[in-house]
C-alpha cells in the first residue's frame, strides 16, 4: 500500500482500536472487565501510533488531510480535516503511552471502586478527546475536542461526588474553563466575522492586513483558563481532589497542555504581534514564579506535584512568549513523563500509607518502598532540570533561550527565581516524605510488588530518563539556536538551581538547631505565637494560602455578589417597586384622594347646595371673563 | 339688561343664596325656595306683559299651581322630618353620612 | 301604601318623564321634571323611617333648586333671546346654568354629594327607579342642548365625574352607595363623549340601565346591602352567585361583556378626536371603579361569611321573587357585546 495512505489511516486505526471499547458496550450483552480491555486498547493503539511516528521520522512526512465537508453556510466551510505534523505526530504516542502507564496504574489503584468500568471509560473518552484536540486544523474541531476535555475532566475530578471538596474542586474546573472559552469563542467569532474561515493554516495568510491583536488575546485568555495560568489558576490545584491517576492524565498529557497546544498551533500568528508575545511572557513568568512560591510552603503531597505543575505551564507559557514554540512543545512531552510519574509514586505511597498525604506525617518511606522512592526522586530531578534526564534537554534549553534573548529582564528574573525554587520544593518532598523516620502508624507495612504498581512507573521512569533525549534528537531546527554566549549564561539555570537546593538544606539544618517544640508545652505555644506583623510570617503566609487567591476569588467574590443580589432583591424590588412604586405606591397615592372625596359630603344637604351655587358661578364668571363680548348686559 | 330683569334675576340669585348659605331650618330653606320661584312667577308674566302674547298668558298660573304643589310637598316633608327627627334643624339630618 | 295612590304615583312617574320627552318648550320639560319629582317623593318616604325622610328631603331640596335653576336659565335666555325652544338655547350663560342644574340633577361631580347618601336612604326597588327611571328625563333635555353646551365644560365635569365614581366608591361598604358612585362614574363617561357623538352618551346611558337594573335586581333578591351580605349569596344562590361576577366586571367595562361596548366606542371616538389624553385619563380612572368591582367579586365568589346560615340549604328552596326580569337582565348585561354592530346602527 502506498506510504501516504498509511500514514494518513494511521490515525482512523488509532480512534477505531481507542473506541472499541465504547462501542463493545452498546453490544446487547456486555463483557466484564473492560478496565483492562481499555487499558489494552490504550496500549494497542500506542504501538500503531508507532508507525506513523516512524514514518514521520524516516521519510519526514506531514499532511493535511480533509476528509469530509461536514456543513456549508454560504461561503463559509466547516470540514472535518486533521492535521498531522511534527506536533500531532510527536504528541500522540507521548499522550498514548502516558495514559497506557497511567491506565494501567489505575487497575491497581481503583480496584475496589464498584464503578471502576465506568471509570476506565471516562479517562479513555478523555483522551480520545484530548487526541481529537490536538489533530484538529480547524477550530471547529479543535472547539469539540477542547470542551470535550473540559466535560471530562468534570466528571472525573468528581468522581468520588459525595466528597463536598471534590464537588467544589470538579464546579471550579467547569468555571474557570468557561471563563477561558469566553476568549475561545471571541477569537472563533473573530475569525468567522473577518477572516471568513476557522480552517488554521488559512488565518495565517490574512497575517499583514488585519490586526490581530483582539483574537489573539482571546486566545491567550483561552490557554490562561485551560492551562491555568496566573489569574485562572485556583482550578488546578483544587482539582487534586479527583482520584490520582486522575489527576496524573489532566496533568501530564491532557487537558492543561491544551492552552499551550493551542498558542503552539497559533504561533505563526502570536508571532507577528509584539503585544501578544509580551503578555505570554509575562503572563508565563507570573504564572512560574507565582505557582512556585505557592508550591513552597504547601503540606500534601499531591498539592506540591500539582503546583510544580501550574509553575512548568508558566514556564510552557513564557517559552511561548520567547517566540520558541518547538521549545515549549519539547517541554510538553517532557513534562508528561516526569510529571505523570510523580503522580503515580504519589499516588502509590497514598495509597499505601492508607490515604495519608500530609507530608509531615510520612517520612522513612525510601526504606518502605525503594523503588517509588527512587523513581520519585528520578522524577523530581527531572523537574528541576538534571542533567541529561529529560527535563534538562527542554529546561535548560528554555532558560537559554531566554538568558540570551533581549526581552523583559522582569520575567527572566521571575523564571529564575522560580527555577531554583523548583529545586527548594523537591527537595521538600524528598527531604520530609522519603528521608528521616517514619512519623505515622501503617499496618500492615506497604508492599510495592504489584506488577500494575512496579510496571508503568519503570515505564514512566525510563520515559524520563530518556524522551527528552530521543525527542531532541529528532527534533527539526526550524530556528536558528544561538551557540555562543558567556559560560554563565549557559550554567545560569543549573546554578540557581543548585543555589536553591543549598538554600532549602541550610534551612533544613537551621530549623534542625531549633528547640523541640512540644505543643503540650504552654510557653512554648506562647513564645509561637509569631505576631502578624513580622514580614517572615506575612509571606509565609502568602504562600500557604496561595496568594489569597481563593479566599478573594471563592469566597469574597460569591460573597458580594450575594449580597448585592439580595440588596438588590430586598431594596429594589421588595422595598422600591412593590413597597414604595407598584402596589403599595398606588395605595398610598390613592387613599388620600379616597378619603378626601368620601369625607367632603359629611351628610349636610346644604354643602351640596353650597357647592353647587359655588361651581356655577365660578364658570359662569369663568365664562364672561374668557368671553368678554358675551351679550350679558344688552 | 333692563331694570325689570336685573330684579328678578337678582330675587331669584338671593333666594337661591339663601337656600344655598342659610343653614339652619327646613322651614327657611322651603321659604326661600318660594322667594326663588316667585320671583320666576314675575319674570313670566313681565315677559308675557311686555311682549303683550296672549298665548304665554297662562304660564305665570302653571308656574304658581307647580311650586304651589312643591311647597306643599316640601311642607309634608318638614312635617315628616319633625316626626322621625324631633326637630327640624337640618344639621340633624345627617344619618345617611355612612 | 295604598294600590291606587301607588298607581296614581307610578303613572306620573311616567308621565313625567315622558313630557319631558315630549317636550320642545321649557316650561313644559319643567312641568315634566316638576311632576317627576313630585311623584317619586311620596315613593321614597313611604316607609316612615329617618333615613328615607332624611333622603327624601335631601332629594327634594336638590331637585327643585335644580328645577328652579333651569327655569330660571330658560327664562333669561328668553328674556334675551325670545324663544322658548329647547334646541335654541343661544344665550351662553344660561346655557352654562342649565348644564349645571343638569349635571345637578344626574348627579356629576362636583354635585354629586347627594347621591350616594340619598341611596343610602331608599330601598333597593326605589334605588333602582332612583337609578335608572330618573336619568331619563335629565338626559332628554341634555341630548337636546348638546349642540349648544360648552366643550370645556362638559369635558371637565366627565373627567371628574368619573374620577370622584371611582375615588369615593373603593372607601364603601355599602353596596347603595358603591352603586351611586358606579352610576356617578358611568354619568361621567356618558358626559364626556356628549360633544362629540351625542348617539353614544344614549347607548351608554341604555347599556348602563341594563347593568344598574341588573345589579339592583341581584341585590334585591338577595337582600345585600352590604359587602358582608354578598358572601352569604352562593347559599341562596349558587348560579346567580357566578353570574354575578361576570354582570359586576361588565359593569366595570371588561372586554367579552356588554360593558365594554360603550367604554369601547366612547374611547375610540375619542382618540379619533386627537383626545388621546383624555382618553387615556378615563380609561385608567375606570380601573379604580374595576378594583371596587373586583372587590365585591372578591367577597361573593372567593370568600365564605364568618356568619354561618342556619339552613344550608336555603337554595334548594324556591323563591317567591319573580326570577325572570333577572334572568332576562343578566343576560343582557352579560352578553350583549358580539351585538355591537346592530346596536350600534340601531342608535345611529
Amino acid at each position: 500500500m502506498h506510504l501516504a495512505t498509511m500514514f494518513n489511516s494511521n490515525l482512523a486505526v488509532i480512534l477505531l482500536i481507542l473506541a472499541t471499547p465504547l462501542l463493545m458496550t452498546l453490544t446487547p450483552s456486555p463483557l466484564k472487565n473492560w478496565a483492562i480491555r481499555v487499558k489494552t486498547a490504550i496500549q494497542t493503539a500506542f504501538f500503531a501510533s508507532l508507525f506513523q511516528l516512524s514514518l514521520f521520522l524516516t521519510q519526514g512526512l506531514h499532511t493535511t488531510t480533509t476528509s469530509w465537508h461536514w456543513m456549508k453556510i454560504s461561503t463559509f466551510n466547516i470540514s472535518l480535516s486533521f492535521k498531522f505534523d511534527f506536533y500531532s505526530i510527536i504528541f500522540i504516542p507521548v499522550a498514548l503511552y502516558v495514559s497506557w502507564s497511567i491506565l494501567e496504574f489505575a487497575l491497581w489503584y481503583m480496584h475496589a471502586d464498584p464503578r471502576m468500568d465506568q471509570f476506565f471509560k471516562y479517562l479513555l473518552v478523555f483522551l480520545i478527546t484530548m487526541i481529537i484536540l490536538v489533530t484538529a486544523n480547524n477550530l471547529y474541531q479543535l472547539f469539540i475536542g477542547w470542551e470535550g476535555v473540559s466535560i471530562m475532566s468534570f466528571l472525573l475530578i468528581s468522581w468520588w461526588y459525595g466528597r463536598a471538596d471534590a464537588n467544589t474542586a470538579a464546579l471550579q474546573a467547569v468555571i474557570y474553563n468557561r471563563v477561558g472559552d469566553i476568549g475561545l469563542i471571541l477569537s472563533m467569532t473573530w475569525f468567522v466575522m473577518n477572516l471568513n474561515t476557522w480552517e488554521i493554516e488559512q488565518t495565517f495568510s490574512f497575517l499583514n492586513d488585519t490586526p490581530t491583536t483582539l483574537p489573539l488575546l482571546g486566545l491567550i485568555l483561552a490557554a490562561t483558563g485551560k492551562s491555568a495560568q496566573f489569574g485562572l489558576h485556583p482550578w488546578l490545584t483544587a482539582a487534586m481532589e479527583g482520584p490520582t491517576p486522575v489527576s496524573a492524565l489532566l496533568h501530564s498529557s491532557t487537558m492543561v497542555v491544551a492552552g499551550i497546544f493551542l498558542l503552539i498551533r497559533f504561533h505563526p500568528l502570536i508571532a507577528q504581534n509584539p503585544t501578544a508575545l509580551t503578555i505570554c511572557l509575562c503572563l508565563g513568568a507570573l504564572s512560574t514564579m507565582f505557582a512556585a512560591t505557592c508550591a513552597l510552603t504547601q503540606n500534601d503531597l499531591k498539592k506540591i506535584v500539582a503546583f510544580s505543575t501550574s509553575s512548568q505551564l508558566g514556564l510552557m507559557m513564557v517559552t511561548i512568549g520567547l517566540n520558541q514554540p518547538q521549545l515549549a512543545f519539547l517541554h510538553i512531552c517532557t513534562h508528561a513523563f516526569f510529571k505523570a510519574m510523580l503522580f503515580l509514586c504519589s499516588g502509590s505511597i497514598i495509597h499505601d500509607f492508607k490515604d495519608e498525604q500530609d507530608i509531615r506525617k510520612l517520612g522513612h518511606v525510601h526504606a518502605l518502598l525503594p523503588f517509588t522512592s527512587a523513581c520519585m526522586v528520578v522524577g523530581s530531578l527531572a523537574l528541576t532540570g538534571m542533567p541529561f534526564l529529560s527535563g534538562f534537554f527542554s529546561k535548560d534549553a528554555i532558560i537559554e533561550a531566554m538568558n540570551t534573548s533581549y526581552l523583559n529582564a522582569w520575567a527572566l528574573t521571575l523564571t529564575l527565581l522560580a527555577t531554583s525554587f523548583t529545586a527548594v520544593y523537591n527537595f521538600r518532598i524528598t527531604f520530609y516524605a522519603l528521608m528521616n523516620f517514619p512519623r505515622c502508624i501503617f499496618l500492615p507495612p506497604p508492599k510495592e510488588d504489584y506488577s500494575p504498581v512496579r510496571n508503568p512507573i519503570k515505564r514512566l521512569a525510563w520515559g524520563s530518563i530518556l524522551a527528552g533525549f530521543l525527542i531532541t534528537l529528532n527534533c527539526p531546527k526550524t530556528e536558528t539556536p544561538i551557540l555562543t554566549m558567556p559560560m554563565t549564561l549557559k550554567l545560569s539555570a543549573l546554578l540557581v538551581t543548585i543555589l536553591g537546593l543549598l538554600s532549602a538544606m541550610w534551612l533544613k539544618t537551621l530549623m534542625n538547631k531549633l528547640p523541640n517544640k512540644s505543643p503540650a508545652s504552654n510557653t512554648m505555644t506562647q513564645k509561637s505565637k509569631i505576631p502578624m506583623d513580622n514580614p517572615a510570617k506575612i509571606i509565609f503566609n502568602f504562600s500557604n494560602l496561595t496568594g489569597y487567591i481563593p479566599t478573594i476569588m471563592h469566597r469574597m467574590a460569591p460573597k458580594a455578589n450575594l449580597t448585592m443580589g439580595q440588596l438588590m432583591a430586598t431594596q429594589l424590588m421588595d422595598q422600591t417597586w412593590l413597597e414604595i412604586s407598584l402596589p403599595k405606591g398606588i395605595t398610598s397615592s390613592q387613599l388620600p384622594l379616597t378619603k378626601l372625596t368620601s369625607d367632603i359630603p359629611r351628610g349636610m344637604v346644604m354643602t351640596y347646595l353650597t357647592t353647587f351655587i359655588f361651581t356655577t358661578l365660578l364658570s359662569t364668571l369663568l365664562l364672561i371673563l374668557t368671553q368678554p363680548d358675551l351679550p350679558i348686559l344688552t | 339688561m333692563t331694570p325689570v330683569h336685573f330684579s328678578f334675576s337678582a330675587a331669584f340669585i338671593l333666594g337661591l343664596m339663601g337656600l344655598a348659605f342659610h343653614r339652619t331650618h327646613l322651614l327657611s330653606a322651603l321659604l326661600c325656595l318660594e322667594g326663588m320661584m316667585l320671583s320666576l312667577f314675575i319674570a313670566l308674566s313681565m315677559w308675557s306683559l311686555q311682549l303683550e302674547s296672549m298665548s304665554y298668558a297662562t304660564t305665570p298660573v302653571l308656574l304658581l299651581a307647580f311650586s304651589a304643589c312643591e311647597a306643599s310637598a316640601g311642607l309634608a316633608l318638614l312635617v315628616a322630618a319633625t316626626r322621625t327627627h324631633g326637630t327640624s334643624h337640618l344639621q340633624n339630618l345627617n344619618l345617611l353620612q355612612c | 301604601m295604598n294600590p291606587y295612590v301607588l298607581m296614581i304615583l307610578i303613572s306620573s312617574l311616567g308621565i313625567g318623564t315622558t313630557l319631558t320627552f315630549m317636550s320642545s318648550h321649557w316650561l313644559l320639560a319643567w312641568m315634566g321634571l316638576e311632576i317627576n319629582t313630585l311623584a317619586i317623593i311620596p315613593l321614597m318616604a313611604q316607609q316612615h323611617h329617618p333615613r328615607a325622610v332624611e333622603a327624601t328631603t335631601k332629594y327634594f331640596l336638590t331637585q327643585a333648586t335644580a328645577a328652579a335653576m333651569i327655569l330660571f336659565a330658560s327664562t333669561t335666555n328668553a328674556w334675551m333671546t325670545g324663544e322658548w325652544n329647547i334646541q335654541q338655547l343661544s344665550h351662553s350663560p344660561s346655557t352654562t346654568l342649565v348644564t349645571f342644574a343638569l349635571a345637578l340633577k344626574i348627579g356629576l361631580a362636583p354635585m354629586h354629594f347627594w347621591m350616594p347618601e340619598v341611596m343610602q336612604g331608599l330601598d333597593l326597588t326605589t334605588g333602582l327607579i332612583m337609578a335608572t327611571w330618573q336619568k331619563l328625563a335629565p338626559f332628554a333635555i341634555i341630548y337636546q342642548i348638546s349642540s349648544t353646551t360648552n366643550p370645556t365644560l362638559l369635558t371637565t365635569l366627565g373627567i371628574l365625574s368619573t374620577l370622584v365614581g371611582g375615588w369615593g366608591g373603593l372607601n364603601q361598604t355599602q353596596l347603595r352607595k358603591i352603586l351611586a358612585y358606579s352610576s356617578i362614574a358611568h354619568m361621567g363617561w356618558m358626559i364626556i363623549i356628549l360633544q362629540f357623538m351625542p348617539k353614544l352618551t344614549l347607548l351608554n346611558l341604555m347599556i348602563y340601565i341594563i347593568m344598574t337594573s341588573a345589579m339592583f335586581m341581584m341585590f334585591k333578591y338577595n337582600n345585600a346591602t352590604k359587602i358582608n351580605y354578598l358572601t352569604l349569596t352562593w347559599s341562596k344562590s349558587p348560579v346567580l352567585a357566578t353570574l354575578t361576577m361576570p354582570m359586576l366586571l361588565s359593569l366595570g367595562g371588561l372586554p367579552p361583556l356588554t360593558g365594554f361596548m360603550p367604554k369601547w366606542l366612547i374611547l375610540q371616538e375619542l382618540t379619533k378626536q386627537n383626545l388621546a389624553i383624555t382618553a387615556s385619563i378615563m380609561a385608567l380612572a375606570t380601573l379604580l371603579s374595576l378594583f371596587f368591582y373586583l372587590r365585591l367579586c372578591y367577597a361573593m365568589t372567593l370568600t365564605l361569611s364568618p356568619n354561618t346560615t342556619n339552613t344550608s340549604s336555603t337554595w334548594r328552596i324556591k323563591s317567591p321573587q319573580m326570577t325572570m326580569p333577572l334572568a332576562t337582565i343578566s343576560t343582557l348585561t352579560i352578553m350583549l357585546l358580539p351585538i355591537t354592530p346592530t346596536i350600534f346602527s340601531l342608535i345611529m
